[in-house]
């Protein structure tokens, strides 16, 4: 057996870093193979093995070694008799080549709350698996891959146009299939002149020179209405309702970009003035999508808006967190307009709905 | 196959190929082959044209330029990058004028290596990454190593230029792999940049040279397993003059956030001219001013531990870039 010692590289130092072995532990080297990088204070120095056999590390990568040390040994072939050290780095491609997706922290612990079979995951044959897709693998039913659509031979994506989906649009297809697998929303609908409201916004738009529109008016409305009906404003929670202390009204915007769901925070305590700054600076986020997270959460009422012209009727879905939802269209007979509310009606009943819907009305056709 | 073994073929493989190509420097000839060993070897095949120098980096770059003023080609080993300081005149005043100033163009072919950078524990005065102090020279192009650039290719390319280069060469590469990256990430090299992306829109660009690219690498992998951030990383072997943007714009576009990553020191840096022109051509889309990431204002310390806390790292990376996108 041969062994590596550390020459004396020069008269400054009495110590070399090991730098990083460049043949592996168990490799078969020949005499004359680099096998170790050591630095010295200036420069880095490859040390050959000096005799040919299978090397042995004596000493780590990042350890000090001094002049004369021992830091591995080359058994020759003879005395290698041991079973081939090769074959533990050759099973290592083999694992890389099997291509075990790269699974995200918040992913996992998806996973791990829900109790999802590996198997699953690995199904999804992405090479990223993100928190989204685990919460797609939840909403889809456990047994997707046998279903009889999928039996019926039919190859996914064979030969078809592809449309991706946005980030954004992935987010509010996650929205919505937990609010239909979770809210069993119901909807009602009243007919409100709209005409003092249009008129009134108008003036204030003058008055404040900020846009005001049906969005300003019907959040500034619906805030006003918190301290009558808390219900409306509250979170489902099992077998309670939580109520909340202010109310913090969502509305969508949608310029082309995605929906985005921004909050007027506390809407009750501001002026109009200030509902249409905020509103404002909404909307042009959502052109850019530069939203703060802080723009985008706390809703506990949404307002969705379908003022596009020809739209009769529009059903919003209850988002997850909140109990309503209220969809305001444009009116489409002079000055009427339906608007509907969704609601969760585990919390909320027909009745509370047309009372709450009755008052809406009443604030926005007093108007002046 | 490591860095170092194909920047010495490079090497190799232009000695063979131009007879009138020298390559010079302090103890660059067998069997010390460099503090580095990139020139190992290569003085025994090519005896009369590597050549170890007196300790003078002035008049070793001030031969090369001579070398290059009447016709040949020079490369010049600097041990440690930082003595490129005293190479400066050569390449301020001298070699990089000569281009130009004579009435017609004179091709200058010359490229000086630079080793640079620190994490070895050199201290204060070889540990360096002086890129930023020979930024906006005119006639002056400079480049920097990198894994994913074949040597060859990058030297044929700094002389095809015809004007003195300067070639940094982060130390830490050298006993690195060429070329590879991990899955899921894929790499793609076209234009002189190297792409480093995941399928899908990324959240983010980061421009990062070679020496700091793993370290973004690194950062990259774990902003996407502990934040589900998607980055996309740019490495550009050419560092000045910086007219790529083209190569960078649908990258840039889509992500409309860019990071730049030096090692330099801060103030004055390589990266505040990148922002620049990027701020110059994307400003109304770009969702944040381009962030620069690099070390420390101050003296690289010797001590491992301080050196540390001194020199851009994944975490520091990996920090900004989280603050920058989730506040």
């Amino acid at each position: 057996m041969a062994e590596l010692r550390v020459p004396k590289l020069n008269n400054n130092d009495t110590e070399y870093l090991l730098v990083e072995w460049l043949a592996a532990d168990g490799a078969r080297v020949a005499e004359d193979d680099a096998v170790v990088l050591v630095e010295t204070s200036k420069a880095a120095e490859e040390l050959t093995a000096g005799a040919s056999g299978v090397l042995r590390h004596r000493l780590r990568p990042g350890l000090w070694c001094h002049p004369d040390d021992v830091i591995a040994s080359i058994e020759q072939a003879a005395e290698a008799s041991g079973p081939e050290p090769a074959s533990p780095v050759t099973a290592q491609p083999d694992m890389a080549g099997d291509s075990a997706p790269l699974v995200t922290a918040p992913a996992q612990a998806l996973i791990d709350e829900l109790g999802i079979d590996p198997e699953r995951v690995r199904a999804l044959g992405v090479p990223v698996v993100r928190r989204a897709d685990v919460e797609r693998l939840a909403a889809a039913p456990a047994a997707a891959g046998a279903t009889p659509d999928a039996a019926s031979g039919e190859t996914p994506a064979a030969g078809r146009a592809e449309h991706p989906i946005s980030r954004v649009q992935r987010a509010v297809a996650r929205s919505v299939e937990l609010s239909h697998q979770t809210i069993p929303a119901a909807y009602a609908v009243v007919r409100m002149d709209l005409g003092p409201a249009i008129e009134h916004a108008r003036a204030t738009t003058r008055e404040i020179r900020r846009p005001v529109g049906y969005a300003e008016v019907f959040v500034q409305a619906v805030a006003g209405l918190h301290e009558r009906f808390p219900l409306f404003f509250a979170t489902v929670d099992g077998t309670r309702a939580l109520l909340s202390e202010a109310p913090h009204i969502g509305v969508t915007v949608d310029v082309g970009e995605g929906l985005y769901v921004p909050v007027v925070h506390d809407a009750a305590n501001r002026t109009t003035k200030d509902i249409a700054t905020t509103l404002m600076k909404h909307r042009l986020a959502a052109a850019t999508g530069e939203f703060k997270e802080s723009d985008l959460s706390g809703a506990n009422f949404v307002v969705t808006l379908h003022t596009e012209h020809g739209v009769v009727l529009a059903i919003p879905f209850v988002f997850p967190g909140t109990v309503c939802a209220l969809a305001v269209a444009g009116p489409r007979d002079g000055t009427l307009a339906d608007i509907g509310l969704a609601y969760d009606h585990r919390l909320i009943n027909g009745r509370d709905a047309a009372l709450f819907l009755n008052a809406l009305k009443d604030v926005v056709e007093r108007l002046t | 196959m490591r860095v170092a073994e194909n920047l010495n073929a490079a090497l190799a493989a232009l000695l063979a190929r131009e007879p009138n190509l020298y390559v010079l420097g302090e103890d660059v000839v067998d069997p010390y082959g460099g503090a580095f060993k990139i020139t190992r070897g290569l003085s025994t095949d090519f005896p009369d044209r590597v050549l170890s120098t007196p300790i003078s980096e002035n008049a070793i770059t001030g031969v090369a330029a001579g070398l290059a003023l009447s016709g040949d080609l020079a490369i010049v080993e600097i041990m440690f990058g930082d003595f490129a300081a005293l190479a400066f005149d050569q390449l301020f005043n001298f070699a990089s004028k000569s281009v130009s100033m004579y009435g017609s163009r004179l091709p200058m072919r010359m490229v000086v290596r630079c080793p640079v950078g620190g994490g070895r524990g050199y201290g204060p005065t070889h540990s360096q990454s002086p890129q930023k102090h020979f930024v906006g020279i005119p006639g002056l192009a400079l480049y920097e190593l990198s894994p994913f650039h074949d040597n060859l290719a990058v030297f044929e390319e700094m002389f095809a230029r015809e004007e003195p280069c300067v070639f940094f060469e982060d130390k830490v590469l050298y006993t690195r792999q060429m070329g590879a990256v991990e899955p899921p990430f894929s790499v793609e090299t076209s234009g002189g940049v190297a792409r480093v992306s995941l399928d899908g829109p990324p959240d983010c660009v980061i421009i990062a040279p070679g020496g700091v690219a793993h370290r973004a690498l690194a950062a990259m992998r774990s902003l996407l397993v502990e934040e589900e951030i998607t980055c996309t990383l740019l490495v550009p072997s050419r560092l000045y003059p910086f007219d790529q943007p083209d190569v960078f714009d649908v990258d840039v576009r889509a992500a409309r956030r860019v990071f730049v990553v030096e090692e330099s020191t801060a103030g004055g840096t390589w990266g505040a001219e990148v922002a620049h022109l990027l701020h110059r051509r994307h400003w109304g889309r770009l969702a944040l001013p381009v962030t620069l990431i690099h070390s420390l204002g101050g003296v690289i310390p010797t001590a491992a531990h301080l050196e540390r806390a001194a020199l851009v790292n994944e975490s520091t990376i990996h920090s900004t870039i989280r603050e920058a996108l989730r506040g």
